[in-house]
């Protein structure tokens, strides 16, 4: 007994010790109210450069020290005992860049006797592209927080700017969601630069404009609009950049929360906006006069005004034969609203209006029925669930493990369900073509929706029949032509009817009749030259402006 | 408060849903409705349903007593009662579904219940929402029950293979193709008798009986269906039959001869046979002194389909020889289905309803003496216009040619 109680003294002694353990040596008063501090960016911006070198370095430590990652290094510069001091994230320069442009050339390069101040170590000195001056704290730390390195020179109360940024990306891949047989094979990446680049490699013309916005009072991760000056209506882009100049919170980490801040209905299940991460896709929507809206740390660009026909359009499209594209693009067309009515037909005709089926199919359809527990609708139900669990399983699992789930689900739902007479195997071809043709909905974001809206009009038809199945595509349709994207009608051309545009809606014409730009564009010149190959596209643009 | 509006909107959707829901495992589709009248008078209703069950496959659930039988997937129900509808509903105690009659594809009258009229059974199935007008009428001869159990591995059930019949009625034209909905309006319309084609079930002759052996094949079934032959009606009533040659004069007659062999006997006893492509037909009345007179006008095109005589088709008169053959073999097809009609007092070749077209004054003055005084004494001219088109991959026929080899 008194042994157990001793033994337990030293146990909670030891764990008090183990907690105390690596206590930090106490700070001085003064350092220790710096602490806990919080800075607030306004604050930062009411306090100046001062000409005192001790006393820019003293603030930079109160507001940045404790960070691991936080560099500071201070230097006599060349020529003379001026001292200097360049500060930086650790790990978010291109340490080469720093040491050979900037500090190699700042001790050694400085001819000896000379004046040395700001400007001339600027002018002469620094061998770095982007230089900028920066007069109070809040931009000294927001060029260091976005991976820049700032100069402090001595007696100076301005200090500089240095884009040595250099970080780890992620290489240029093939887009994983949108690929394509015959289509390039770049997507875009999570840097933003890295994006610009590569619609700016498609686009040779300085009309090209990439406008670049801070959003997120953390993150202020950069937003960059583009938009081809003289194609696009200057109206839609001042309400872009208004509405994204409105956005006010936290942190921005990728384009739904842009897009979600600034669509026009934000009550609906349909993307106001084409989400894309292919180039290719964004410069096609620039030349139609539209905007994109890259947004830092995001793969997928932006791009509005949407419309539910550009949706169902596929890069592909544009990279075969224009007949052979029609045709698939009213394949993918038929399976788009087959998607939604696929199994609530079934559910309708066999239930309401088995009259309506020939003969023969009717019996077969019987005999499927036969010894099926479950009405049949509640089976399509079943078996719409179970096939959404699939896809859902099967996309959040790693590759090897998704490839069990599918044949658990293949062996079970095909086969073992149908073989216990739990469902029809008519059923099962049916919500699988059903599901089948929901992918083959090109875009992810539409094809969602689709199989969403299957449900409550699968409840429908199995209350009301045809009918039902009726009401609710006439619902759904009342709700799309009731939309608006950027003030763009989400059914346009289709309603209200724009007759030219619709040779990319119905067919995919040859780019040789596809003459005219679509209506978004306000200058709305020729695509293709209707003067033939005589008049040079430069000269026509001068004409035109 | 918008809220609750769209919400009460959607709710009244629902009140009024699912009233007419059927479950299809919940309902016997019948193929095939037979109506026969009991001596008494009382009407005896023969459906033929369809049993899922032998058609799903696999072993939960078919009627397989075993293996040596063949599951049927149908099964015929018998039920009586004093109306049409009475007898209907008497089926519901025996078959074990709702039996569901939209699906039918066929309407049968035994010839009993034909000869006692069918105005009067007939009215309910016009009446009904559940019987379709497009489906073809027959007249049963013999057992209806042993009609509607002929076997036959092609099709699922008899009135499936009743149906294929009809649609393979052009190969012969030997029997007319009449629709509910035609025959309804050949009962009630001026100057047109009704007919429909008559079927009934045959012995099989290609069934042999053998001793049972170990590994012989499955018998061959001992029925066959056959459909061939018309059956006049008079007003309502069935008063005799066509047989297959004179239903195919009706046809020619109506322009409804779509097809068939027509054999044509050259003299010294050579047989020619024509392949029928098409027809067309156009009656005309005449008004003479003596009452009126028909022009039956028939073109009528053909191929050569076989020639089992010594014949040269390159020649032009050897064409027109046989065209004429044609012609005549046709024109006597018409004549002959008309005397027998003109025996039966029965205008089904309708007559009186192209005078009424042409000539209403004077058809209302015949309209009453018409079936009894003037159709069995009318004075038809039957006009043939037969055109040979093709004759097949050779010109000279083979006997031709043997014979020439001999010489």
């Amino acid at each position: 007994m008194r042994m157990g109680k001793k033994l337990k003294d030293l146990l909670v002694q030891s764990k008090l010790k183990r907690r105390l353990a690596p206590a930090p040596p106490p700070l001085p008063q003064e350092d220790r109210k710096a602490e806990k501090k919080v800075w607030e960016p306004g604050e930062l911006k009411q306090i100046p450069i001062s000409s005192s070198l001790e006393q820019n370095l003293a603030l930079v430590k109160r507001v940045m020290g404790g960070n691991a990652d936080f560099e500071m290094r201070e230097f006599v510069l060349g020529g003379g005992e001026k001292r200097a001091a360049i500060i930086f994230m650790a790990n978010m320069v291109e340490r080469s860049q720093l040491n050979r442009q900037i500090l190699e050339n700042l001790m050694f390069r400085i001819p000896k006797d000379q004046k040395v101040d700001l400007d001339f170590l600027r002018d002469r000195v620094i061998t770095v592209a982007e230089v900028c001056e920066v007069r109070d704290f809040w931009e000294v730390f927001s060029h260091v927080t976005e991976g820049c390195a700032v100069l402090f020179v001595d007696g100076e109360n301005r200090a500089l700017g240095l884009d040595v940024r250099g970080y780890e990306r992620r290489a240029i891949e093939e887009p994983v969601t949108e690929s394509t047989v015959r289509g390039p094979r770049d997507g875009f990446v999570e840097d933003v630069e890295e994006n610009i680049m590569l619609i700016r490699r498609r686009i040779k013309t300085p009309n090209l404009v990439m406008e670049r916005v801070t959003v997120g009072r953390l993150t202020r991760s950069v937003v960059v609009l583009a938009y081809i000056k003289g194609l696009v209506n200057p109206a839609l882009v001042e309400e872009v950049k208004k509405r994204i100049a409105q956005i006010d919170m936290d942190a921005v980490y990728g384009f739904r929360y842009v897009e979600e801040m600034i669509i026009d209905n934000p009550y609906t299940f349909f993307p106001q906006a084409i989400c894309t991460e292919r180039p290719d896709r964004v410069c096609g929507a620039l030349t139609e006069g539209r905007v994109v809206i890259l947004v830092d740390t995001s793969p997928f660009a932006l791009i509005v005004p949407a419309s539910l026909p550009m949706l169902l359009q596929t890069p592909e499209d544009y990279y075969h034969i224009s007949g052979i594209s029609t045709a698939i693009r009213w394949l993918r067309y038929l399976a788009f609203i087959f998607s939604v009515v696929g199994s609530p037909l079934y559910v309708a005709i066999s239930n309401y209006h088995p009259d309506m089926i020939p003969a023969r199919l009717l019996l077969s359809l019987a005999a499927a029925r036969e010894g099926v527990p479950v009405p049949a609708a509640l089976e399509a139900f079943m078996m719409e669930v179970a096939f959404e669990l699939l896809r859902e399983a099967g996309i959040r699992l790693p590759r090897q493990v998704g490839q069990a789930v599918s044949i658990v689900g293949a062996l079970i739902i095909g086969e073992a369900a149908v073989r216990a007479g739990l469902v029809s195997p008519l059923m099962v071809i049916i919500v699988a073509a059903t599901g089948i043709a929901s992918f083959t909905v090109p875009s992810y974001e539409l094809g969602v929706p689709m199989r969403l809206l299957r449900f409550p009009i699968l409840f429908l038809a199995a209350t009301l029949g045809l009918f039902g199945v009726v009401v609710g595509l006439l619902a759904i349709l009342i709700h799309l032509a009731g939309l608006r994207s950027f003030g763009l009608p989400y059914l346009s051309p289709l309603a209200p009817l724009k007759f030219g545009e619709l040779r990319d809606v119905l067919v995919r014409a040859p780019f040789w009749a596809m003459r005219t730009r679509p209506e978004t564009s306000k200058r709305n010149w020729f695509r293709v030259s209707p003067w033939g190959r005589s008049q040079r596209p430069e000269e026509e643009h001068r004409r035109e402006s | 408060m918008r809220f609750l509006l769209a919400g009460l909107t959607a709710g009244l959707l629902l009140l009024v849903g699912c009233w007419d829901m059927r479950e299809l495992e919940d309902l016997a589709f019948v193929t095939a409705v037979a109506v026969d009248r009991l001596p008494s008078g009382e009407v005896r209703l023969v459906v033929q349903a369809f049993n899922p069950r032998a058609l799903a496959g696999g072993t939960q659930g078919a009627i397989t007593p075993s293996a040596s039988v063949p599951s049927k997937c149908y099964r015929n129900y018998e039920a009586r009662g004093k109306t049409v509808f009475a007898a209907v509903r008497e089926l519901a105690l025996k078959v074990p579904k709702r039996p569901y009659f939209t699906q039918s594809r066929v309407l049968l009258f035994t010839e009993g219940a034909a000869r006692r009229g069918v105005a009067e059974v007939l009215d309910f199935f016009e009446r009904s929402v559940e019987i379709r007008k497009i489906i073809p009428v027959f007249v049963v001869r013999g057992d209806v029950l042993e009609l509607l159990d002929v076997p036959n591995p092609h099709e699922s059930c008899p009135a499936m293979r009743l149906e294929g019949l009809v649609r393979e009625q052009s190969r012969t034209s030997f029997f007319p193709v009449v629709t509910f909905g035609e025959f309804l309006g050949m009962l009630v319309s001026e100057g047109q008798e009704a007919y429909c084609p008559v079927v009934r079930a045959e012995r099989n002759p290609t069934q042999k009986l053998r001793p049972r052996e170990p590994l012989a094949p499955a018998p061959e079934p001992a029925m066959e269906i056959k459909v061939g032959g018309t059956a006049v009606f008079r007003r309502d009533r069935l008063v005799g039959f066509l047989n297959e040659r004179e239903s195919r004069g009706l046809l020619w007659a109506k322009g409804k001869v779509g097809g068939g062999a027509l054999v044509l006997s050259l003299e010294g006893d050579k047989e020619v046979t024509v392949d029928v492509l098409r027809s067309q037909t156009r009656i005309r009345p005449h008004l003479t002194p003596y009452g009126p007179k028909f022009t039956v006008e028939i073109r009528e095109e053909g191929n050569v389909a076989e020639a089992a005589c010594p014949l040269d088709l390159s020649k032009l008169e050897v064409v027109r020889q046989l065209e004429a053959a044609q012609a005549a073999a046709i024109k006597a097809e018409v004549e002959q289905a008309l005397r027998r009609a003109k025996e039966l007092k029965a205008d089904i070749f309708g007559f009186g309803a192209a005078l009424h077209r042409h000539y209403p004054q004077e058809w209302k003055k015949l309209k009453q003496k018409w079936s009894e005084e003037v159709f069995p004494y009318l004075e038809v001219e039957v006009k043939v216009d037969a055109k040979l088109r093709r004759t097949g991959l050779r010109s000279k026929s083979l006997l031709q040619e043997v014979e020439s080899r001999r010489r």
